[in-house]
């Protein structure tokens, strides 16, 4: 029995030290937080990695938080991405490990051009997973939103990216937390486009460049990232997203637009307007509004068409009136509330229009037509592809408002009797 | 079959080239089946009939011996002497005679429980009456103990009490001498009066009183006192001669507890039967006596319910420790490994503890207790894996506040077995298990240590087992403080010299602390060294390393037994579990006894325990 | 210890069939039922424990008309060349399923928890954990496996609840994937799956009585079946007919999906501990199964010595291969031919012979 167990135990010692185990100490791995994917010339691709740098952020208490870069962007330029990840090697002494990616950023050229060679090979490999997020960088590279993104707050990028994302459905839902899952998933499925939230980097200048004006009644101009007017801060902005029609991108969703999915989709949680004031429009009213149940989505064929009708129940908190008139009372309330439900069918039915236009079913409203199918091969049979474009879609906004915030009631402003 | 050249061949080649394993007894398993083979004696009027006769023929005998006494003193003429003698002999057979009457002599064999039966006149059948309540001869903690009382005419006694609850001096000064030594005079014939005049005039023990059924007299003997009884009384007299506390008994010095008692065992063999004894006051709580080593003769004592413990198990247990031979016995850990199986894993097949209250507690639930003279600490077998996480006092405790401590028990032990294995296989094959911001933080923390993590953890594991061997070992208070402030200064030390990073030393600290949290030191050794195999493993293929190392303890677990009893019982196999395992319930819900150890009385108490919760409370009247 | 197993109860039973059942959850064989039967999928593992199900029932009731083990039965009932026939090819189909079960695994291994390690040193390592377990004995590997069932289950469960932000019910429609007769077709092609069911009656008296069996497979062959069904019906819920039937790895894929928070997210490697174990255990059972199954008939007096060698055996089968698509497609070549003969036909005949033998007494009777 000694001999037995002294004999195991040399082997086990002759395995490892064979290092055929292929263990790796932490300080033999460069963790990669983010890649970033650009066209480059002759068809290849430049991936850009940003690599942490684990010194700098295992400051001990007490010496001012680690201080210097806690990351580091490498770009280089390869015709795939395992190439890249190998040639990443000649330039980093470790070996580089993909696991902690949190975002995809594409650069918008490249996103024009088509996705569907680049991204294949990662659902394939294991350091990468559905749970990654997938951005698209508006009006600039991937490249640059890396270098960019300089986050005020967190210690890495990546925490910022993440943060984002958590937020995206409780902060006005503006932009979306779009999954690598669920990006490729619409790729292969029939139905329904591919949707990344856009990242852009903002000169901070202040310059207002809205995308659209005011879809009366709503006092809000839309915005893309890259335009929003703001100072200061971290550059990179994440607002809207961009759509995709089989892989390759085809447009973008501005915030409001943005706005209008999230609560299709129901992921809006909650976000505030500015309506005009339905009795003096050159004033506003603020109301925190969220969905008073998910969006119900009946379809049907009628003579071949596929018609769908969306009805959705929105509820909402006033959190200011500035005419200060009284909206709480009930008639008041009805037209307030017609103003918003208004408001909402007109934005959403132009969000739709918008994606009809492109042919991109970013709210994967086929999924709703599969109960008229038993069986998977007449499901396959219908051009999907096209139904989106030629769907009948009628959206019905109901709105309720709930609350009224911390007063009961408005009393006039003196002078205004 | 017929022999052919052919089978003739197949037979040789069969003897050549097939493994015969030598021939070994299969191994013990404790059987379901003994339970039935102990009918009990009430169920057979055969029986009873035949216990009726013999006490008549043992009557007979007498009066015949009687008789040809008195025919010797008349023949011999030494009547006038003799007179006295015989007439009160001749009382005393009146009175056995009337016992005899065959209403009352039914009656009292019919009688199930000895112990309701009355005093009778006959010393003899008194004697037969004790030896039967305290399984004589195979118990040894009853004394019986014959005199003669210096009256004129002496007059037989006999005198009854257990070793180790009494006090020795008290016996003989109190009882003996004045009985046997200093008891010239006349006495009495008669039984009421006989009993009246020792109390009063022989016996100068300082609590006497009359007993007269069996009941009274077994709940005083348990209780330390000493029982007096006189040929021809219809009672007994009781002494007080309690006389364990004045020993030196000791707190436990390493199972302590919040609550419960607080006695320890001592390295006198009858002082801890004595302990035990005044914990669980049953007249059927055997202690034998096997001596063991062949230089030294160490006495074993092995006790046991009679009524309760499985007999195979204790015929078992004495087969194993009278069947071994070695020199010289010193300490019961010594004794364990000669009688235990032999089985890969380092587990402790029995509990070792030095607390008399949890060994009470196991033998009333039908298990075998094993002391050595000399050792402080008592065996226990069989047990289950589960038995090594209870502690002593948790059925003192409220269930829900016991149970915390026992789940934080479990959870100790596996972060004891697991935490530095775990953490090594995350580090070296699964990075992306950890959250982006500590994979990043250890890894910045171990960027100046210019060692692997598996050195790291094995440095600082080592240098745990250090400083606990040497706490230990360094003498007194010194120790412990020696431990804390090694432990601290090499901790920050190591950490600021950049030899270890800081994440390791909470690792090593926790699990520390974590593998102290098991009750029983072997088990808690065993959490140690799996530790470090599983340490090992993780090394070599990280999870995969670590989920072969427990899967195989695990089988292992499932494989042992325990003297005869499944380790993993039971779970593994299933059976019917009591609400004693990981969690335990309330002590009302205590109905039944293990079902592994298969007892001779599965109930331990009835479904409805708490009768008085349904009685109305006194003064209240039913309407 | 010598072959002779030990006592067992229903308990043990359960744990040995769910285990030697289950393992290919975690292997490709559902991404194939997904790709074959789409939406539907998740129905063919209950389609092949009905058929099974049936089958065993018949056995079982030759069972109790029979004495002894399955071997001695098929003595009983068609003499002894039979019998050693029998015992032979079960013997073949365990060491089949150990080996198409080490090679699986450690390829598995390779891909998900360990992609740097040398492939002859993984499949050792497992061959090496097995041969341990199997000297320990069908009793530990019995009681282990009942011990490890709550925790298996547990884990799969709690991997398809931390997926569920990613499910949507959509998924599963259209409800009748391929059609009904296709999951009927694969469902009864897949009844070989629970050939390890067939360990009852091979070790036959040591479960006390037939009804213990009976009810042993009924529920760890059953169970095995809903958590499968559960586990495959989770699988299209999140990914879809059309992303799922490209996966190696459902089980895998699955849980690198969850994310439920910055903290909760990643977990796969925490899962690798249940499937190492599943793997392990199972292969183990089989081992044993095969070895008993040679040691019966030959009446051999321990099977220990035997072990390194059918490990190494084992082994060097499961090294054969050439690539992995080639050991997946072997692996649902013998599902569906050899495991689905063994499952049917041997049953079968001694339900024959019992009804036969039945009948033929009745008549002398009457005559």
């Amino acid at each position: 029995m000694p001999r037995l167990i002294l004999g195991i135990f040399l082997l086990l010692t002759a395995l490892l030290l064979a290092g055929c185990n292929g263990s790796r100490e932490t300080d033999e791995i460069a963790y990669i937080t983010a890649v970033g994917i650009d066209s480059a010339p002759e068809g290849k691709i430049k991936v850009s990695y940003r690599i942490a740098q684990p010194a700098a952020l295992a400051g001990e208490a007490g010496k001012g938080g680690g201080g210097g870069r806690t990351t580091e962007v490498l770009g280089i330029v390869a015709p795939s991405l395992a190439i890249a990840r190998d040639e990443l090697g000649a330039s980093v002494a470790r070996v580089p490990n993909l696991a902690h990616i949190k975002a995809i950023v594409i650069g918008e050229d490249l996103a024009r051009q088509g996705l569907g060679d680049s991204l294949g090979p990662l659902m394939r490999f294991r350091e990468f997973r559905g749970s990654m997020f997938i951005l698209v960088a508006k009006g600039t590279t991937a490249e640059q939103v890396l270098r960019q993104n300089k986050p005020i707050i967190e210690k890495l990028p990546s925490r910022f990216v993440e943060g984002m994302m958590e937020n995206a459905s409780v902060t006005g839902g503006y932009h979306m937390q779009t999954f690598f899952h669920h990006f490729y998933l619409r790729l292969k499925a029939a139905g329904g486009a591919p949707i990344a939230t856009l990242i852009g980097v903002n000169p901070l200048t202040e310059e207002d460049q809205p995308s659209a004006g005011p879809t009366s009644p709503e006092k809000s101009y839309e915005y893309l990232p890259e335009k929003l007017p703001r100072t200061a801060g971290n550059p990179a902005t994440l607002l809207g997203v961009a759509i995709f029609y089989h892989g390759s991108m085809v447009g973008v969703l501005t915030d409001e637009e943005t706005r209008m999915l999230s609560i299709l989709v129901n992921e809006f949680e909650r976000g505030f307007i500015t309506i005009e004031d339905p009795l003096e429009p050159s004033r506003g009213i603020n109301v925190l509004m969220r969905p008073g149940s998910s969006p119900r989505i009946d379809t049907a064929f009628v003579d071949g068409r596929a018609v769908v009708r969306i009805h959705i129940l929105m509820e909402g908190e006033v959190t200011s009136i500035g005419s200060g008139i009284n909206y709480e009372d009930g008639e008041y309330r009805t037209l307030l509330e017609n103003q918003i439900s208004q408001l909402f069918e007109l934005e959403m039915t132009q969000m739709l229009r918008h994606t009809q236009e492109v042919n991109a079913d970013v709210a994967n409203l086929s999924k709703y037509f599969r109960p008229h199918f038993a069986r998977y091969q007449d499901f396959r049979s219908i051009d999907w592809d096209n139904l989106y474009s030629q769907m009948d879609i009628q959206v019905e906004v109901e709105t309720k408002i709930r609350r009224f915030g911390l007063m009961r009631n408005t009393a006039p402003l003196r002078g205004k009797e | 079959m017929e022999e052919t050249l052919f089978s003739k061949i197949g037979v040789f080649l069969n003897r050549m080239l097939v493994f015969q394993p030598p021939k070994l007894p299969s191994r013990f398993v404790l059987e379901e089946k003994s339970r039935n083979d102990s009918p009990s004696q009430a169920e057979d009027p055969l029986k009873k009939a035949l216990a009726e006769l013999e006490a008549l023929i043992r009557y007979g005998r007498r009066l015949q011996a009687t008789l040809e006494k008195t025919r010797a003193a008349l023949q011999g003429n030494r009547w006038d002497d003799e007179r006295k003698v015989l007439r009160a002999e001749y009382t005393a057979l009146e009175k056995q005679r009337q016992e005899l009457n065959p209403l009352v002599l039914a009656y009292d064999v019919q009688t199930d429980n000895a112990g309701e039966r009355p005093v009778s006149t006959s010393l003899t059948e008194n004697r037969r009456l004790v030896e039967a309540l305290y399984r004589l001869p195979v118990n040894k903690d009853l004394i019986v103990r014959d005199l003669t009382i210096g009256t004129a005419p002496p007059l037989k006694a006999m005198l009854i009490y257990l070793e180790g609850l009494t006090d020795g001096k008290i016996v003989g000064l109190m009882i003996l001498q004045p009985l046997m030594l200093l008891s010239q005079g006349k006495r009495k014939a008669t039984g009421d009066a006989l009993i009246r005049q020792v109390m009063e005039e022989l016996l100068p023990g300082n609590q006497v009183q009359p007993v007269g059924n069996f009941q009274d007299i077994q709940d005083r003997v348990n209780s330390g006192d000493t029982v007096v009884f006189l040929d021809g009384a219809a009672e007994a007299l009781v002494v007080e001669t309690k006389g364990w506390e004045h020993r030196g008994v000791g707190r436990p010095a390493i199972e302590q507890s919040i609550r419960g008692s607080q006695a320890a065992f001592a390295e006198n063999l009858r002082v801890n039967t004595g302990l035990i004894r005044t914990m669980l006051r049953s007249s059927d709580l055997v202690t034998e006596m096997v001596p063991v080593g062949t230089r030294s003769r160490v006495n074993c004592a092995i006790m046991y319910l009679e009524s309760v413990a499985n007999a195979d198990l204790v015929a078992e247990v004495k087969r194993r420790v009278s069947g071994f031979s070695t020199d010289y016995v010193d300490d019961s850990g010594f004794l364990e490994q000669f009688i235990e199986d032999k089985f890969i894993l380092p587990l402790p097949q029995s509990l070792s503890t030095e607390r008399p209250d949890r060994v009470a507690s196991h033998l009333s639930e039908g298990r075998v207790a094993i002391i050595t003279e000399g050792s402080p600490f008592a065996l226990v077998v069989p047990v289950t894996f589960f038995t090594f996480f209870h502690s002593a006092e948790d059925f003192s405790l409220n269930p829900i506040a016991a149970n915390f401590l026992r789940l934080l028990r479990v959870l100790g032990t596996f972060i004891s077995i697991m935490l530095p294995a775990l953490y090594i296989a995350i580090t070296y094959f699964h990075q992306e298990a950890l959250p982006t911001e500590l994979a990043l933080a250890i890894a910045g923390a171990r960027e100046d240590v210019p060692f692997p993590a598996i050195f790291e953890v094995i440095m600082m594991e080592l240098s745990f087992e250090l400083i606990r061997e040497a706490g230990v070992r360094i003498p007194g208070v010194l120790g412990s403080t020696i431990g804390i402030v090694g432990a601290i200064i090499l901790g920050q030390a190591a950490v600021s010299a950049h030899i270890v990073s800081p994440i390791i030393v909470i690792l090593v600290a926790i699990t520390g602390l974590a593998s102290s949290i098991i009750p029983e030191y072997r088990m808690a050794l065993f959490a140690r060294l799996s530790r470090f195999a599983l340490l090992l493993l993780a090394t070599f293929t990280g999870l995969v390393g670590l989920a072969s190392g427990v899967l195989t303890i695990v089988v292992g677990l499932c494989s042992m037994k325990s003297y005869g009893v499944p380790y993993m019982a039971p779970i593994g196999p299933k059976v019917v579990p009591t609400l004693d395992v990981v969690v335990r319930g309330s002590a009302e819900r205590r109905e039944r006894r293990p079902d592994s150890l298969n007892t001779k009385d599965p109930t331990r108490q009835p479904y409805v325990s708490r009768e008085w919760a349904r009685k109305l409370p006194t003064g209240e009247e039913e309407k | 210890m010598s072959f002779h197993p030990g006592r067992m109860g229903m308990a043990e039973g359960i744990g040995l069939t769910f285990l030697v059942t289950f393992p290919r959850i975690f292997l490709t064989t559902p991404a194939i039922s997904v790709d074959a039967v789409k939406n539907l999928a998740w129905a063919t593992p209950l389609i092949a424990f009905a058929a099974d199900l049936a089958v065993f029932y018949m056995l079982f009731y030759a069972q109790a008309r029979l004495r002894g083990d399955l071997f001695s039965q098929c003595e009983q009932c068609f003499g002894r060349p039979v019998a050693w026939l029998v015992a032979i090819f079960y013997a073949a189909v365990f060491m089949l399923d150990a080996t198409l079960l080490l090679r699986q695994f450690a390829e598995n291994t390779l891909l998900t928890a360990l992609p740097y390690a040398d492939f002859r040193f993984v499949i050792i390592w497992y061959a090496f954990f097995v041969v341990i377990l199997v000297y320990f004995g069908i009793e530990g590997l019995a009681r282990a496996s009942y011990l490890m069932l709550p925790w298996i289950i547990f884990s799969i469960f709690l991997v398809l609840a931390l997926a569920a932000p990613f499910y949507d019910p959509y998924n599963l429609l259209p409800w009748q994937g391929a059609g009904v007769g296709e999951a009927a077709k694969r469902g009864l092609l897949l009844a070989g799956l629970n050939i390890g069911g067939v360990l009852l009656p091979i070790l036959g008296p040591q479960f006390q009585t037939v009804k213990t069996q009976k009810v042993a497979f009924v529920l760890g062959a059953g169970g095995s079946t809903v958590v499968r069904s559960v586990m495959v019906a989770g699988f299209i819920l999140a990914f879809g007919v059309a992303e799922a039937g490209e996966k190696t790895l459902p089980f895998f894929e699955l849980s690198r999906l969850v994310y439920l928070s910055r903290y909760i997210q990643r977990i796969e490697a925490t899962f690798i501990i249940i499937w190492v174990i599943v793997g392990i255990l199972s292969i183990a059972i089989n081992i044993y199964m095969a070895l008993y199954l040679i040691a019966r008939p030959l009446k051999l007096p321990s099977l220990r010595p035997l072990v390194p060698v059918m490990a190494m055996i084992v082994v060097n089968m499961a090294i054969l291969p050439p690539d992995v698509m080639t050991v997946a497609q072997i692996d649902s070549m013998l599902l569906t031919t050899l495991f689905n003969f063994g499952i049917v036909v041997v049953p079968l005949a001694l339900f024959l012979a019992v009804l036969i033998r039945r009948k033929r007494r009745r008549l002398r009777c009457h005559a």
